[in-house]
């Protein structure tokens, strides 16, 4: 299929957004775009998380040295 | 339960699952369609040339088994190929004058490799009628469908190629309750045994299932402003799960406010059975007995009653499994670092 095409015709439009204005590029390749963004929205939110998780944990890691 | 949530064979199989639901999820086509018309007016009592472009299809290959159709209530008005070119393609429609039932009219094509597909409500007749007179020939006899050659995801309209959302914003709402039916389960554990670690897992679940369900409604405000039209739609699921989320955030904020370590717990505990009810009637009860936009609710089409066929199930259920693994092992390493803290604060003291 021709997902291949989409995703470099994305790289192509998100290069040249201005004159249609930045959110109607959403709506072509028949809305696969939409797919894209929420995968990234899940990546981002989980890398969030990671990072949380980061944090706590140097802090343990801070209080034993501590001791 | 702590030995399960430690062990690593069921994290690992989140994994593959993961690659799978992305990959197939991604690349999968979804079903030909047509995806627009060059008008929507036609003339009865004329040949209407009907331009369409049309999605996922192989209209030139198969050019020679092409057939297209007006559908009208029990009429059928077969149209002839003018021009094809790759997915574009312009069809010709005698349509004679007389009594239609239906307003609208369907579009309705078919060939050997796409099968049959259309579009409905795709055409409205024009105020002005032609004087061609036609003999009313109702071909409906010539009609002949057949199934897809491939193996695709429904193409719906609106919805489009963003039905693939269905792997991942819904999974992250599979992915939240799962966590607070879990969260639910250790509350009650920890009222009949008194505990502690079932205290910090009953908080821990919830505070991951805030997350999830933080990306659910991020995920799905973007997927609503590009279906619906609007981030945030006067709609009483969507009403209903921010009602249903700030019940949870008063539950941290109250399991954080109290002072003596198992009143705490306990007030804890008992506040989040109380946050589970509210949440599924929020979720679940409340949506279904009033109209919303999403499927399955107030009489709205559900996704299970004809759209989440076959080819969407061998994806969805792997990828709600998928999340959820994801989510119980993010939750296992935060629970895992907290209970560490736990046990040196305790050596403090």
């Amino acid at each position: 299929m021709n997902i291949l095409s989409i995703l470099t015709v994305l790289l192509l439009e998100a290069s040249n957004t201005s004159s249609v204005g930045a959110e109607s590029w959403m709506y072509g390749g028949e809305k696969f775009y939409v797919v894209f963004v929420v995968i990234l929205i899940i990546f981002f939110g989980i890398f969030t998380f990671l990072i949380l998780l980061e944090r706590k944990l140097s802090k343990i890691e801070h209080q034993i040295k501590e001791r | 339960m702590l030995k399960i949530l430690k062990a690593t064979w069921w994290k690992f199989l989140s994994i593959p699952l993961l690659i799978y639901i992305v990959a197939f999820g991604l690349l999968q086509p979804i079903a030909p369609g047509i995806s627009s018309i060059h008008q929507d007016k036609i003339t009865i009592g004329e040949v209407n040339f009907i331009s369409i472009e049309t999605y996922n299809t192989h209209l030139e290959e198969a050019a020679s088994s092409s057939q297209a159709w007006l559908k009208n209530g029990e009429t059928f008005i077969c149209g002839v190929f003018t021009e094809i070119k790759n997915n574009t393609a312009i069809i010709g429609f005698p349509i004679a004058r007389k009594d239609y039932e239906k307003r609208f009219f369907d579009l309705i094509i078919n060939n050997d490799i796409d099968g049959t597909f259309e579009l409905r409500d795709a055409l409205v007749p024009a105020e002005n009628f032609g004087n061609n007179s036609f003999s009313d020939v109702d071909c409906k006899v010539e009609v002949n469908t057949n199934e897809s050659a491939f193996f695709t995801f429904p193409n719906r309209e609106i919805l489009k190629e963003s039905i693939r959302n269905l792997f991942f914003h819904v999974c992250m709402w599979f992915a939240m309750v799962f966590l607070l039916i879990f969260s639910l389960g250790s509350s009650v554990a920890y009222l009949n045994t008194g505990k502690k670690p079932w205290d910090t897992m009953a908080h821990l679940a919830v505070v991951t299932a805030m997350v999830f369900g933080a990306l659910g409604i991020l995920t799905g405000m973007v997927w609503a402003k590009f279906t619906w039209g609007a981030f945030w739609p006067n709609d009483p699921k969507l009403n209903g799960v921010l009602v249903a989320m700030l019940a949870y955030l008063a539950y941290l904020i109250l399991r954080g406010s109290a002072k003596d370590e198992s009143k705490k717990g306990r007030l804890a505990a008992v506040y989040n059975i109380f946050a589970f009810v509210l949440y599924i009637i929020f979720i679940y009860v409340i949506p279904k007995f009033s109209s919303s936009l999403h499927p399955g609710m107030g009489g709205n089409p559900a996704f299970s009653e004809y759209d989440l066929d076959s080819s969407l199930r061998i994806v969805f259920y792997p990828a709600v499994i998928a999340w959820t693994l994801l989510a119980f092992w993010l939750f296992s390493i935060l629970l895992r670092i907290e209970l560490i803290n736990e046990d040196l604060e305790d050596q403090l003291i």
